[in-house]
């Protein structure tokens, strides 16, 4: 469809900037500290700087991507050449990347990410932005099963959060609590000793915490959530943006969480297990990519899980308590499991603090488990987990009836399987035909 | 109570008792090559009533553990339905899983030295969450070649995208 193809020339200044930052930074903080061995430590930097350029303009000049017969192909490596194919109908999300300098160039990233975590990720970096959204265009009618010349879909923007709900929910989070708690300790602490280098001693301490509210600030600043017939569109981040774009049919389950304090301005958060953004750094995969609404009202929450679910009233899914024997197996948190299914979705709820809501449709079901330790089988309780992908939602019915469970468990393999069997395609823009079998 | 741990049809089908016999070995060798090292060391340094008693407590260690291991050996066992495998096992936390065919993503047969000594071998199955904990221990070489060439099999047939 397309010939081989070259990355944009100025790739390599992108993807060593933030090494040549830090190189910098490096050399000037050695020219400052030790001014004597200043000029050979700025050689030695310069020359490493430029045997790293070196290297990324040779990788750069080596790598070829197409997209042919279905098929991104990412052809790369210097020394050991490294040919990488992925099928465009299993495409699991497409994300646009800017990091700042990006930006200033006009130039993005073009993520294309497949079940199977970090193996089955590939990255076009850099391309001129409007070829970035030209090609995630034409790669999501491909995978929606139309010609590749197919328009950019529209989109409609349904929900954009406020600057200060993004800097607020981040502040009144649970780790900015601790943080908060920890400086009060320490204020204390220093006033009545008298000693006020007992507050310097507590700085530390807090310094990450702060560190990873502010970077939560940064990558959730100017979040809006769109939707497309092409799926679902994120778009986010402060200096670095980022523009998701998730299919149809591509979240596997949902979960709406509300940490303690995010009660005050009834905030919450939904996130979501996507199979191509498991398997990545923890930090990239989890906190990164699976945010669907970094913090919302209620309102604004349930138009985003009917995005994922649509045609699901979430609030009318029957759920039940747990016998209050369960008491004995866990005495603090056994008044707020509730759980329960309907015929399309399964659904759990719990937490005392941090409030959890997942909910998941039978279909997505990966395999559903039954168990029973010891002290559960003596209070006749057990636990069903229904097994998702990977992801931040877990889905487990705690310490119900040991006989419900099973009926949970034989019920949820029953109608999983009927699910399945009326699914809709993964070329989500063709007819509601089976798709073809061994896909 | 264990009703909840009920097999779906008649019976589970039960593993090769050769895993019972292949697991027993192993804790008799190692107790005995264990006892026998802490007894030469207590005898060699003179304390003979030490050498006995702690080769009576390895060993006793040892025939509990011979005892765990075959009451564990008699909670594994398996089912094949039409649509899915079902797996059971455990003796203090009972376990069950259900593994539709159409969501395996691969089944895998491994078999250590000890194993294929004992002409026995593991099957797992994978499923895209990694919290599926499937797999069956000690399955004899044609048993668990012609439960993964049927699990293959069934896996392509049903198979469902993600």
């Amino acid at each position: 469809m397309t010939e081989p193809a070259r990355l944009h020339p100025l790739s390599p200044v992108i993807r060593s900037s933030r090494a040549f930052a830090s190189l910098g930074a490096l050399a000037a903080y050695n020219i400052w500290e030790v001014r004597r061995a200043g000029w050979p430590a700025l050689v030695a930097v310069i020359a490493i700087g430029i045997l790293a350029a070196g290297l990324s303009v040779l990788s750069w000049a080596f790598t070829r991507y197409r997209i042919d017969s279905g098929e991104v192909r990412l052809d790369s490596g210097v020394l050991f050449r490294r040919s990488r194919r992925v099928r465009i109908d299993r495409l699991q999300a497409i994300d646009i990347v800017q990091p700042l300098l990006g930006r200033a160039l006009g130039l993005a990233e073009l993520k294309l990410d497949m079940a199977g975590g970090a193996e089955g990720r590939v990255r076009l970096g850099y391309l001129r932005l409007e070829e970035a959204q030209h090609l995630r265009a034409s790669l999501l009618a491909m995978a929606a099963g139309l010609d590749h010349r197919t328009p950019e879909a529209p989109q409609r923007p349904l929900v954009q959060c406020s600057g200060g709900s993004i800097v607020g929910g981040a502040l009144l989070s649970t780790a900015a609590l601790f943080g908060f708690i920890w400086i009060g300790a320490f204020v204390v602490a220093a006033v009545a000793s008298g000693h006020p280098g007992v507050f310097a001693g507590g700085i530390g301490g807090v310094v990450s915490i702060f560190t990873a509210v502010w970077q939560t600030i940064q990558l959730h600043f100017g979040f809006t959530v769109a939707e497309s017939p092409d799926g679902m569109r994120l778009r986010h981040g402060l200096f670095e943006t980022r523009s998701q774009t998730v299919p149809p049919g591509r979240v596997q389950a949902v979960r709406i969480v509300q940490p303690l304090l995010w009660k005050i301005f009834g905030w919450v958060r939904v996130d979501a297990n996507i199979a191509g953004y498991a398997g990545h750094r923890a930090e990239e995969g989890h906190q990164r990519n699976s945010v669907l609404l970094p913090v919302g009202s209620r309102q604004q929450a349930l138009l985003v899980v009917g995005l994922v679910l649509p045609g699901i009233d979430i609030d009318a899914i029957p759920l039940t308590a747990v016998p209050a024997r369960a008491k004995w197996r866990s005495p603090l948190r056994w008044w707020t499991y509730r759980a329960g299914a309907d015929d399309t979705v399964i659904a759990a709820r719990s937490g005392v603090f941090t409030k959890v809501f997942a909910v998941m449709r039978h279909e997505k079901m990966q395999s559903v488990r039954l168990s029973a330790g010891p002290w559960e089988r003596f209070l006749k309780l057990a636990t069903v987990h229904v097994d998702s992908t990977k992801g931040p939602v877990e889905l487990a019915l705690r310490y119900r009836d040991i006989g419900e469970s099973r009926r949970i468990l034989d019920a949820e393999v029953v109608m999983a399987s009927r699910a399945r069997a009326a699914r809709r395609p993964d070329r989500w823009m063709t007819s509601l035909t089976p798709s073809d079998p061994g896909r | 109570m264990d009703d909840a741990f009920a097999p779906p049809g008649e019976r589970w089908v039960a593993v090769s008792p050769r895993l019972r016999t292949m697991r027993r070995t192993v804790v008799v060798v190692v107790a005995v090559v264990i006892a026998a090292i802490v007894a030469t060391a207590c005898g060699a340094a003179g304390f003979a009533v030490a050498a006995i008693s702690a080769s009576v407590a390895v060993l006793a260690v040892a025939a509990i553990t011979v005892v765990i291991v075959g009451r564990n050996y008699r909670s594994w066992g398996y089912a094949e339905r039409a649509d899915d495998l079902l797996v059971t096992h455990g003796v203090l936390v009972r376990r069950l899983v259900v593994v539709p065919y159409g969501r395996m993503q691969l089944v895998d047969v491994t078999a250590g030295p000890v194993e294929r000594k004992f002409g026995i071998s593991t099957l797992r199955l994978h499923t895209a969450s990694a919290g599926t904990d499937a797999r069956i221990h000690g399955l004899e070489a044609p048993e668990a070649a012609r439960l993964r060439d049927r699990l293959a099999a069934l896996g392509e047939s049903q198979s469902a995208g993600l």
